[in-house]
């Protein structure tokens, strides 16, 4: 099957300044993708090079097998069939919600824009706001809003820049579910640029991880999170610690929680290693015999975040259930629950 | 459908360039004054230094000194008791402290010299009831400098009353509050928060007050003070001395510059726009007893003399003057005035849309500087637009002449081209700022949206960005319109022969001294001049609402 959007080897320069170098990037149908990385590491540029704003330097630029960019060529963005959200939304500020959301229909029947209006309204929710103007409804709405805009003419694809970046937090968890609901729904491939990994975890099949110009891991959201090819990576999507770890023989690595069975090919035999401890590996455990000391804690409302020192002084992370109100210096049980282990060099 | 595919920048330089190209042509009138101030001058120069130049400096410096005081005062306390305080008949005021926006400054001065001369209405007061007409006409002199500085301090208060205005209005309650919360008394709060706050509103008031009066022809010319603009037009008009005329334009240029970097400079780099969202409207003061009437007396007296009691007059005057008039004359003088204004204001608004969008395109140095330079027409004295233009023209009718041996295809001197041409340099400004607001309104994205659903080039003016802005060209025409017909240098100095505006008309029988007869163009004018004002009404009720609505 072809991919829906494919990007091949490409180069993107503004102003003379490169901003992205040889990134490559498949999406299939019906995939929804999160393009994730630190704030100006060049996610934004890529979108509107995908939408056909800006021009590349080198490399091609696919959609449904077509070449749409390439060294000195750019089919206009009118010309790409794509639906776009930008982060300020760009509703047009003189017409209705409901002028708005039948905008991209103007070649179709009256009854058609009608029953398109009422369907995408129906999913989103945003039923009585019809009749009234952008500035007249809440934030959380216009988003909704833009949405509907946006796919109400089926594209090819859709491109999200930072959508819910102005959301407030106590809405976007059901927005962005309704949201995935009605992409899967409506089948529509879909390409979202954000720096925020909540956000990318919850809505996303796929993400992929920008970091000094270049996509450096792109897979499920779990791998990332579970798997990531760096320090960089891990670093990104969590929090993290590290604990020594020495590779004692073939696959086979020691900590200080004992020895795990990894595969160790890159590493030589008796070489001194990092190993990722997510805050989820570590368990509070009171009857447990291994121990260690409270160092610093943060409440979550549902959890703390402990940071503990173990016997040898290195230092790790632990989300305990709220009511385990330990202090500061005190000494508490833990156990690991490590079921793989992510090694890197030091 | 068909596939447009970007792949020439080229074409992106070459509008550029046609840009800068048309722009250039506009700013020559204002360079050739410039240049003037290195042209070597001319005999009568000397003359002029030794007998009159000083005489032009102080006018001007005194005149401009004293109506920013007054404009100063009338201004920002009728603001203040506007928006901080509650009085009875407050309402009222508001809207009727705007309205001498709506009569020429020139207007103004022949009304006021009128009002003591056996026609007008205070001659005719005393006169009637005392038998002190004659020596009313002897003791009140308005003719002179003092005249000129009363007359321009409540024709050009209204600029400084709504900037500061809307100044006060922009400011949260909660910088007062803070204020308050620190053991401020009220009048500290209005000397250390308020006015403070509101420099940037009075300042642009007052420099354009300043500009205004640097500009003024009509009313020194009428009181017989001497200052740069009368200057001027003798020197050309009556001595014939053209490069002498363009050496002292130079100089009053220079003191338009200076105007503006002072205000540049006095505005500072600090924000004043109120940093949080969340804005809490004033608590007002309330007025009672002895107050409240000393504040509605004030703001009384302000409009009486501003433009009630010069109303009465010309009503009067209408009364007295009504057979005498030639309707039919007059009719066609407000259809040339209608006609020459529409014209101007609709070339206007394309040549400034044609500006605003090609600002928004390029971004560079070179387009943002040639903007710059061009929205500075604004500031310079009609006159001084008038005689680069007519430079410029004869130039280019001489080198027509040249071309086609000695006998020109046409002649741009003393055509409407002339006059239209210095209505741009002059004008554009007002247009291109408002147009500007408008279209700050789209941002690249919507266009970018709109682009998305497979709208190009002007599919998305028509579809989204003329709907958006319908309002800021229709404001930008009507301002436009108002200030062509009101222009009295400009006019005076470029119009075709025998053509004549209201404006033209009034000036001539005020110089014929039939200062009754101006009663029906002046009124005509008035009431054009009325239209921005009752826009302008309209929007500060309205923002009134919006920040009622707000919380």
């Amino acid at each position: 099957m072809p991919h829906k959007l494919k990007i091949e080897s490409t180069f993107i320069n503004f102003d003379n300044e490169s901003i992205l170098e040889d990134l490559s990037l498949n999406v299939d149908k019906n995939e929804i993708v999160s393009v994730v990385g630190a704030s100006a590491a060049g996610k934004t540029t890529l979108l509107r090079a995908i939408a056909g704003f800006e021009n590349i330097k080198s490399g091609k630029i696919f959609l449904n097998d077509n070449l749409v960019s390439s060294e000195g060529h750019t089919v206009q963005p009118e010309s790409r069939n794509i639906g776009i959200i930008f982060q300020d939304l760009a509703l047009f500020p003189h017409l209705t919600v409901e002028e708005n959301i039948i905008f991209g229909l103007s070649s179709n029947t009256k009854s058609y824009k009608t029953k398109r209006c009422n369907e995408l309204i129906n999913l989103l929710e945003i039923n009585d706001i019809l009749k009234k103007y952008p500035h007249e409804i809440s934030g959380g709405q216009q988003q909704r809003v833009a949405i509907a805009r946006a796919i109400a003419p089926k594209p090819e694809i859709l491109l999200l820049d930072e959508p819910f970046s102005a959301i407030d937090e106590e809405f976007k968890e059901q927005l962005i579910k309704d949201v995935k609901t009605l992409l899967k729904k409506e089948h529509i491939t879909t390409l979202i640029v954000t720096h925020n990994i909540k956000e990318a975890f919850e809505i996303s099949d796929k993400i992929a991880f920008i970091f000094n110009k270049k996509i450096v891991q792109y897979g499920t959201p779990y791998d990332l999170y579970h798997k990531p090819t760096s320090k960089e990576i891990a670093n990104f999507f969590g929090i993290s610690s590290y604990i020594n770890g020495k590779v004692i023989e073939k696959n086979s690595i020691q900590t200080i929680f004992g020895i795990f069975k990894e595969d160790t090919s890159s590493f030589s035999i008796g070489s001194e290693i990092d190993v990722l401890i997510r805050p989820d590996d570590i368990i509070h455990d009171d009857d447990s015999l291994q121990s260690a000391k409270v160092v610093d804690k943060i409440f979550h409302g549902s959890d703390f975040l402990y940071k503990l020192s173990l016997k040898d002084g290195q230092e790790v992370f632990c989300y305990t259930p709220s009511h385990h109100n330990h202090e500061i210096n005190e000494i508490i049980g833990i156990k690991h629950k490590i079921d793989h282990i992510i090694c890197f060099n030091k | 459908m068909a596939i447009s595919i970007r792949t020439n920048i080229n074409s992106n330089n070459k509008s550029k360039l046609l840009f800068l190209g048309s722009l250039f042509i506009f700013i020559i009138p204002i360079l050739i004054i410039f240049l003037h101030i290195f042209v070597p001058t001319s005999e009568l120069w000397s003359h002029l230094i030794e007998n009159v130049l000083f005489l032009y400096i102080t006018n001007t410096l005194i005149i401009v000194f004293w109506v920013i005081i007054f404009t100063l005062v009338l201004g920002v306390s009728t603001a203040w008791l506007m928006n901080m305080c509650k009085f009875p008949g407050q309402k009222i005021y508001k809207w009727m402290l705007m309205l001498p926006l709506a009569i020429p400054a020139y207007v103004l001065a022949y009304i006021y010299a009128g009002f003591f001369e056996p026609s007008g209405m205070i001659f005719n007061l005393f006169d009637e009831y005392l038998g002190l007409g004659p020596t009313i006409y002897k003791t009140v002199e308005m003719r002179n400098i003092y005249g000129v500085i009363f007359i321009l301090s409540f024709a050009l208060y209204p600029y400084v009353y709504l900037l500061t205005l809307s100044s006060f209005s922009e400011q949260s309650y909660c910088a007062a509050e803070v204020g308050k919360s620190m053991g401020l008394s009220p009048i500290q709060i209005f000397t250390k928060i308020n006015i403070p706050l509101a420099r940037p509103g009075i300042i642009a008031g007052l420099s354009f007050v300043a500009m205004e009066t640097l500009s003024e022809f009509g009313a020194m010319d009428y009181y017989g003070v001497s200052t740069f603009t009368t200057g001027i037009y003798r020197t050309w008009f009556a001595f014939g001395d053209d490069t002498s005329a363009l050496h002292l334009a130079s100089i009053l240029l220079s003191f338009v510059f200076i105007v503006l970097i002072l205000e540049n400079l006095l505005r500072g780099k600090s924000q004043y726009t109120n940093p949080s969202k969340k804005f809490v409207e004033s608590k007002k003061i309330f007025l009672k007893g002895k107050n409240a009437f000393l504040a509605s007396l004030w703001c009384l007296v302000i409009c009486l003399l501003g433009f009630l009691v010069p109303f009465i007059q010309l009503i009067i005057w209408i009364f007295e003057t009504y057979p005498d008039v030639d309707l039919q004359y007059y009719f066609n003088l407000i259809w040339s005035t209608i006609w020459l204004a529409s014209i101007s204001a609709f070339l206007i608004l394309f040549l400034s849309l044609y500006i605003c969008y090609m600002g928004r395109s390029f971004k560079d140095f070179l387009t943002k500087i040639a903007i710059k330079i061009f929205t500075l027409g604004y500031s310079i004295p009609g006159i001084i637009i008038a005689m680069g233009v007519m430079t410029a023209l004869i130039v280019f009718d001489r080198f027509q002449s040249s071309l086609f041996d000695g006998s020109p295809l046409f002649y741009l001197t003393g055509s409407f081209v002339g006059l239209v041409f210095a209505y741009i340099v002059r004008f554009s400004t007002i247009s291109i700022k408002t147009n500007e607001s408008g279209l700050d309104k789209i941002k690249l994205n919507i266009d970018n949206t709109a682009k998305s659903f497979g709208l190009s080039g002007f599919s998305i003016i028509k579809g989204i960005h003329f709907p958006i802005m319908k309002t800021s060209i229709i404001s930008a025409l009507i301002l436009v319109f108002v200030d062509i017909a009101k222009e009295l240098p400009a006019t005076l100095v470029l119009r075709p022969f025998n053509f004549e505006t209201l404006a033209t008309h009034i000036y001539e029988l005020a110089s014929a001294e039939s200062l009754s007869m101006i009663a029906s163009p002046a009124l005509a004018l008035i009431f054009i001049g009325l239209i921005p004002v009752m826009i302008l009404s309209k929007k500060i009720v309205h923002n009134e609402y919006a920040t009622q609505t707000k919380d």
